[in-house]
């Protein structure tokens, strides 16, 4: 479903207020990258360069270091909460897990022989995967096990797992958002409308799942009871990416015509409100959560420069 | 009693009004022109971001007075073995001829069933050109029983990003996977009043 939206992200930018920006640090790179990810709450920033290599800069002492993988790296990059792992997915439709302290591979998987859609990790040994036209699965790399999951008509979307990496959530092209346990056994179906869900997080204590994506609402599942609890008033236009930082969620939203981002609004998770980010349009390549807000990486010639919103 | 093919082989066979070259018997002969029979399967496209579930249940999709090309597609829905697939169920959106989705209404969207001739029909415009995608394109979205649902789209030979050679250009979208899927366009009425027609037969994998 979402390779234009996927295509769009990664080269992306949005839409912020100057005022709202601050500019914490600038990376020397050297490379131009295709895809990149904040990690560890802000603590790293990983990309992808355009040879397929993986890049790991430290943002306070900005160092970097570059752990090779055996095939190049598709484009799709993301962390583990905790900034320890990393995984990407590579050309031949596996998926490679890195250790971001140890700088080493430690595992490459392979869902199926489709391309990659998302996939997610959390901070012990899971990850989730989403393929085109394929089932969702997760891996387990403490037991070796795998499990696949539902099959909706069209797929899923990005996956997430809940911070204490029991419950397992995908939003589906069939306009249901399911909840899974880690072994693959569906907790929950959640009908969210007529139009797809596009995004899904766990809130900081995995109590709530927030899912947006293309109306433009913020539908709030209560886990435990797999219902929506709370869904805000229109946001605006179809969601591009959804980040969650504490209470509040990052949201930018497309053009529906264009499908380039449009504006940027931050959603709060207790007052169900949301407030506009109005400016220029500056050309982002990731968005991540900071222990306070979020982070914001700025492609430049040949550096990164790494942005707090709050 | 009807034979099958493989009784009326042997049949045929016996009394001499068929022969069968060295190593081939009834048996392989009539597998062999099964599988010959059978119809290869249409093939997917991406599902897109904007599938809305709920669509009216309406083979009319275009309103007096919209802009575009009308456009009627009409096709039937099998399975690989051939069999007409009655009472499938075909969801089609597509833009208007703007290129825009209508997301908060169903503008371009239908619930189709198939017919007891397997037919399904539609009349809408000719869509629309938008950024993101190279093509014009309708999607769909059809099940039927006993048949994995098919994600696929439509497309249609007179799209000028083809220049006139769909054989040789298809590929300039690269969510095209298939030649098949690009149809030939038949204009046809009267000079004053002209309507782009379009044949597109599904054909279904079993599960």
């Amino acid at each position: 479903m979402k390779r234009i939206l996927v295509a769009t992200l990664f080269s992306l930018s949005t839409i912020c207020a100057a005022q709202d920006l601050k500019q914490i640090a600038k990376l020397d790179t050297g490379v131009s990258l295709r895809a990149a990810a904040i990690c560890g709450q802000g603590r790293e920033v990983v990309g992808i360069d355009t040879d397929g290599k993986l890049h790991v800069w430290d943002v306070a002492s900005k160092a970097g270091a570059v752990i090779e993988t055996s095939e190049k790296a598709r484009g799709d990059i993301t962390c583990s909460p905790d900034g320890r792992r990393a995984s990407l997915s590579l050309q031949d439709a596996s998926v490679v897990i890195a250790d971001l302290a140890g700088k080493k591979i430690l595992k490459s998987l392979r869902p199926t022989s489709h391309a990659v859609q998302g996939m997610a990790l959390d901070n012990g040994h899971l990850v989730a995967v989403s393929v085109d036209d394929g089932a969702p699965k997760i891996f387990n790399d403490a037991s070796d096990k795998s499990f696949e999951l539902a099959r909706p008509f069209g797929g899923a979307g990005a996956p997430a797992i809940s911070p204490d990496g029991l419950l397992v959530a995908t939003p589906d092209e069939d306009t249901n958002v399911r909840i899974y346990d880690a072994s693959g056994k569906l907790r929950a179906t959640v009908d969210c409308g007529p139009l797809e869900p596009f995004f899904v997080v766990f809130s900081t204590d995995g109590k709530e799942l927030y899912v947006s994506g293309a109306d433009a609402l913020v539908r709030t599942i209560d886990v435990a009871s797999g219902k929506v609890v709370r869904t805000s008033e229109k946001l605006g236009t179809a969601m591009l990416s959804m980040i969650v930082s504490g209470d509040e969620a990052l949201l930018l939203m497309m053009d529906e015509y264009t499908m380039a981002p449009k504006e940027a609004t931050i959603w709060n998770a207790k007052t169900n409100k949301a407030r506009k980010v109005l400016g220029d349009p500056k050309n982002y390549i990731a968005a991540g959560p900071a222990k306070s807000g979020f982070l914001l990486v700025k492609q430049e010639d040949k550096a990164l420069s790494v942005w707090e919103l709050k | 009693m009807k034979l099958d093919r493989r009784d009326l082989l042997s049949k045929c066979a016996a009394l001499g009004v068929v022969s069968l070259a060295g190593g081939l018997t009834p048996l392989l002969a009539a597998a062999a022109w099964d599988a010959s029979e059978k119809m290869k399967p249409t093939s997917p496209c991406e599902m897109g971001p904007f599938y809305k579930t709920g669509a009216p249940a309406t083979g009319m999709m275009r309103a007096a007075n919209d802009r575009g090309l009308p456009l009627e597609v009409i096709g039937k829905v099998f399975n690989t073995r051939g069999e007409l697939q009655q009472n499938a169920k075909v969801e089609v959106w597509q833009t208007d001829h703007d290129g825009r989705y209508d997301l908060n209404g169903f503008r371009y969207r239908a619930l189709l069933h198939t017919d007891d001739k397997a037919q399904y029909q539609f009349q809408s415009v000719m869509p629309g050109h938008y950024p993101a995608r190279v093509c014009q394109h309708i999607h769909y979205l059809v099940r039927a029983e006993g048949c994995k649902p098919l994600i696929t789209q439509l497309y249609f030979a007179t799209d000028p990003v083809f220049d006139g050679d769909p054989d040789k250009n298809f590929q300039r979208d690269d969510l095209i996977w298939s030649r098949e899927l690009v149809r030939p366009v038949m204009l046809k009425g009267d000079p004053k009043d002209v309507i782009a027609a379009v044949n597109f037969e599904i054909v279904l994998e079993g599960l």
